[in-house]
């Protein structure tokens, strides 16, 4: 960057006219996301290239990030450059370390990239590529970036202190139970979410078994490699992990083919699901260093670079959408899940518009390496709009396939049948042509025997990419090998999530029955680990296998359930970042905050009600316990289908009751505070001069 | 005593200013555009690399060694694991 004052004569330009010249590229950027967002809008009866969608997108973060952004700096948050950091006052080289901005961005970026935004947008292409659209660019730059933002500042300014600590201290005591409540909540229907995913991405299907079968030794030998023979050589051994992983996708296509192996890898979904339970119990017990340090390593170095690899294969082979900007499916009769545009597209698409988990990572480990205050605007914001990047481009995967295609993969059996002949007959009906003779050759293409009834989005996903893939590099011949390297990376991807958050929860428990009796606490204390480990697998086991053997429930209905609770999780960070704006003295501002707060309490209780209330049993937990109890001849799967709609409903109940506590307590924080029956004062460290400031000017 | 491979790690570290904070000297920069890109390209890459080694945890590892003044070794590194291993299974992953 060139220094003011510095530049030779013959480059130095005015500041009027620097100015005239800023006004004039910010103005034509603006003029460029009108139209582009005019194109996707109202485009009607063509197909349009996805590079619009990417276009818009560009727009819309570059101004969000250069105004918005900007102004909650300048004029909410007051950033001041001249504080030091809690990584710059507390560094003790371990987890607090002033750390470049460029490095943080990155280390957060890849702490808050999940699953998450891959398949929701996916699901939510059901309504057609424009209301999934709007909601992720619109929701991120005014929602989930200004969450990010704001709670990874304020944790800052309160030396790394997290979500919980903090609605504790700026709202009260109930305000961090809440927290607290809701984040084991949110866990546990992530991880049976995730789990349900890799079962229906893998079921029936020998090649993506084997593939992700291999990752475990794969991660023993990687384990090794980085404790033994070359210590602390981490990107080495994932290197060398990712080589091996390639291979075994390579080997995988052979296993596929041989009539001996093939069965030992074709699994059910009820077997995968047991499979994946015992390893989650596994992973939670067993030391950290043996199984899970590795593939988490291993799961990183695949994400990043398959996410690059996506956004240049959009980028080089610019696609054409197949699916249109709205389809039928608006009215809430969708065979992927039922439900209207709203509230359900806004709890689908999750976290690529706005995430409650997220505020968990900026109020985590990154505040704890910001070195200056200003460089939370890039890490927080900007991040954030990397991840929403990411939804757009799942957008695009899934919409560049035939709506017909996409139909088939994501209907489940019970809506539109279990034959070929009768499933592309109801979506073909639907409007949406596709024929049983070209899904068969989809899915000979791709090296599976089936692609009906994949729900989940995963595997949509993976055809999309694959597509986008294999046209930009080795044609068709490589279509397969690409479709399982897509599922080999969202599997491998989500079962890291799956045995991290299984132990993040272990912990979250033993951490709350210490209250109860003091060894249960001790997290060395084999008999504790192993009580604590069993309750987190059983609690999310319990989810999954409802998912698995419901017909018209599984991702139909959990999905929603981890939507809204994913989403009621932002709705806290959201009530403690108003407060300690409103703390701050800048109700002039508060709107930043308490817009994006009231469309998410509105959002995420209309959801729950429907998912509770809802008269159509596709939607409401409670109808479907009806039909099931009216229609169905009583027996044990019956009975426990309506223990489970029963259990969703309580969960949800629970849930919306816990939120609408804390966001009274916030309420009535607020209008003391405002009413000056409270003094407004917040709980932020004394401020402290940095050095760096001094350092950077001698 | 630091050994090699440590030496060279905080090299690579060093020469972006570090993945630990040191204020960044801008002299040098050359005065035109083309050739400020072309000088730009080592520091992009010894950013790149500096976060790949944060990512993956190396230069937590480098770091475990200068506050323990030891070299690295399988034992140290055993060492630096399980001081690290509570701390990294408590970061919840995101969805």
């Amino acid at each position: 960057m060139l220094r003011e004052g510095n530049e030779p004569n013959d480059m130095r330009i005015s500041r009027p006219m620097k100015s005239f010249l800023g006004i004039l590229v910010q103005a034509g950027l603006a003029i460029l996301t009108a139209l582009a967002l005019g194109i996707i809008a109202l485009h009607r009866g063509e197909q349009i290239n996805a590079m619009w969608l990417l276009l818009a997108a560009c727009c819309v973060y570059f101004l969000g990030y250069r105004f918005y952004s900007k102004f909650i700096a300048a004029k909410v948050l007051a950033l001041d450059a001249q504080r030091a950091t809690p990584a710059e006052r507390l560094d003790n080289g371990r987890d607090f370390v002033p750390t470049n901005k460029w490095v943080v961005f990155g280390h957060h970026f890849a702490a808050i990239a999940g699953p998450g935004p891959l398949v929701g947008p996916v699901l939510a292409a059901q309504f057609g590529y424009l209301p999934g659209t709007i909601w992720i660019l619109l929701g991120a730059i005014f929602g989930g970036c200004v969450q990010d933002f704001l709670i990874l500042l304020f944790s800052v300014r309160r030396d790394g202190k997290s979500l919980t600590e903090m609605a504790r201290e700026e709202i009260g005591k109930l305000g961090g139970f809440v927290a607290y409540v809701a984040i084991i909540g949110i866990i546990v229907i992530l991880l049976a979410v995730c789990a349900l995913i890799v079962v229906n991405a893998l079921k029936a299907s020998p090649w993506g078994v084997f593939t992700i079968a291999m990752t475990v030794p794969i991660a023993f030998l990687m384990g090794f490699y980085v404790r033994s023979l070359r210590p602390g050589k981490v990107l080495e051994g994932s290197a060398l992990g990712f080589v091996l992983v390639l291979l075994a996708i390579w080997v995988g296509q052979w296993v596929s083919r041989s009539a001996v192996v093939s069965p030992w890898f074709t699994w059910s979904a009820p077997a995968l699901a047991i499979v994946i339970i015992v390893y989650g119990f596994a992973a939670s017990a067993l030391p950290v260093w043996l199984l899970l340090a590795p593939r988490d390593y291993l799961s990183t170095f695949v994400k990043l670079g398959t996410i690059g690899m996506l956004a240049l294969g959009i980028t080089a082979l610019r696609p054409t959408l197949h699916m249109p900007p709205l389809t039928r499916f608006v009215d809430g009769s969708g065979p992927v899940f039922a439900g209207k545009i709203f509230p359900f597209a806004f709890v689908t698409i999750a976290c690529g518009a706005i995430s409650g988990f997220h505020s968990l990572i900026s109020s985590g480990t990154t505040p704890k390496m910001i070195r200056r205050e200003p460089e939370t605007r890039m890490v927080g914001y900007g991040a954030m709009i990397a991840e929403s990047m990411v939804a757009v481009m799942a957008m695009i995967a899934a919409c560049v396939l035939q709506p017909g295609t996409y139909f088939a993969i994501n209907s489940p059996a019970g809506i539109v049948g279990k034959a070929p002949e009768a499933a592309a007959a109801t979506i073909s009906n639907w409007g949406f042509p596709v024929s049983a003779q070209g899904m068969h050759a989809l899915a000979q293409s791709v090296g599976e025997q089936t692609l009906y009834n994949r729900t989940g989005g995963a595997p949509a996903f993976a055809v999309g990419m694959a597509h986008i893939f294999s046209s930009s590099l080795g044609g068709q011949t490589l279509m397969a090998i690409w479709y399982h390297f897509a599922i080999m990376f969202e599997a491998l991807f989500i079962l890291t999530v799956l045995d991290a958050g299984t132990r993040v929860g272990r912990f979250m428990i033993q951490d709350a029955l210490a209250h109860v009796w003091k060894p249960l606490g001790r997290t060395s204390w084999y008999p504790s680990i192993l009580a604590t480990s069993a309750l987190m697998v059983a609690a999310w086991g319990c989810f999954l296998w409802q998912g698995v053997k419901d017909p018209l429930g599984g991702i139909n209905s959990l999905w929603p359930l981890f939507g809204i609770a994913n989403q009621l999780l932002a709705t806290v960070a959201l009530c403690v970042a108003t407060t300690i704006v409103i703390k701050m003295g800048k109700r002039r501002f508060t709107a930043v905050t308490l817009v994006p707060l009231l469309w998410l309490v509105a959002v995420t209780f209309t959801a729950s009600w429907h998912k509770i209330y809802d008269p159509n049993p596709r939607i409401g937990f409670l109808a479907h316990t009806r039909q099931l109890g009216s229609s169905a001849a009583p027996s044990l799967e019956v009975a426990r289908m309506i223990l489970n709609d029963r259990l969703d409903a309580v969960v949800t109940a629970l849930l919306m009751f816990l939120v609408a506590l804390i966001l009274a307590e916030s309420v009535l924080l607020w209008v003391r505070v405002l009413s000056g029956r409270r003094p407004a004062a917040v709980k932020e460290v004394p401020f402290v001069m940095t050095r760096f400031a001094a350092e950077e000017q001698t | 005593m630091k050994n090699e491979e440590t030496t060279a790690n905080q090299g690579t570290a060093g020469s972006l200013g570090g993945t630990r904070y040191e204020p960044a000297s801008r002299e040098g920069v050359a005065g035109n555009a083309c050739s400020h890109a072309v000088a730009c390209w080592p520091r992009v890459a010894a950013v790149v690399a500096s976060l790949l080694r944060e990512i993956f945890d190396e230069s937590a590892y480098c770091r475990f060694l200068e506050r323990n003044r030891i070299s690295s070794s399988t034992a140290a590194y055993a060492a630096f694991r399980e001081e690290n291993d509570r701390l990294k299974a408590q970061r919840p992953k995101c969805c």
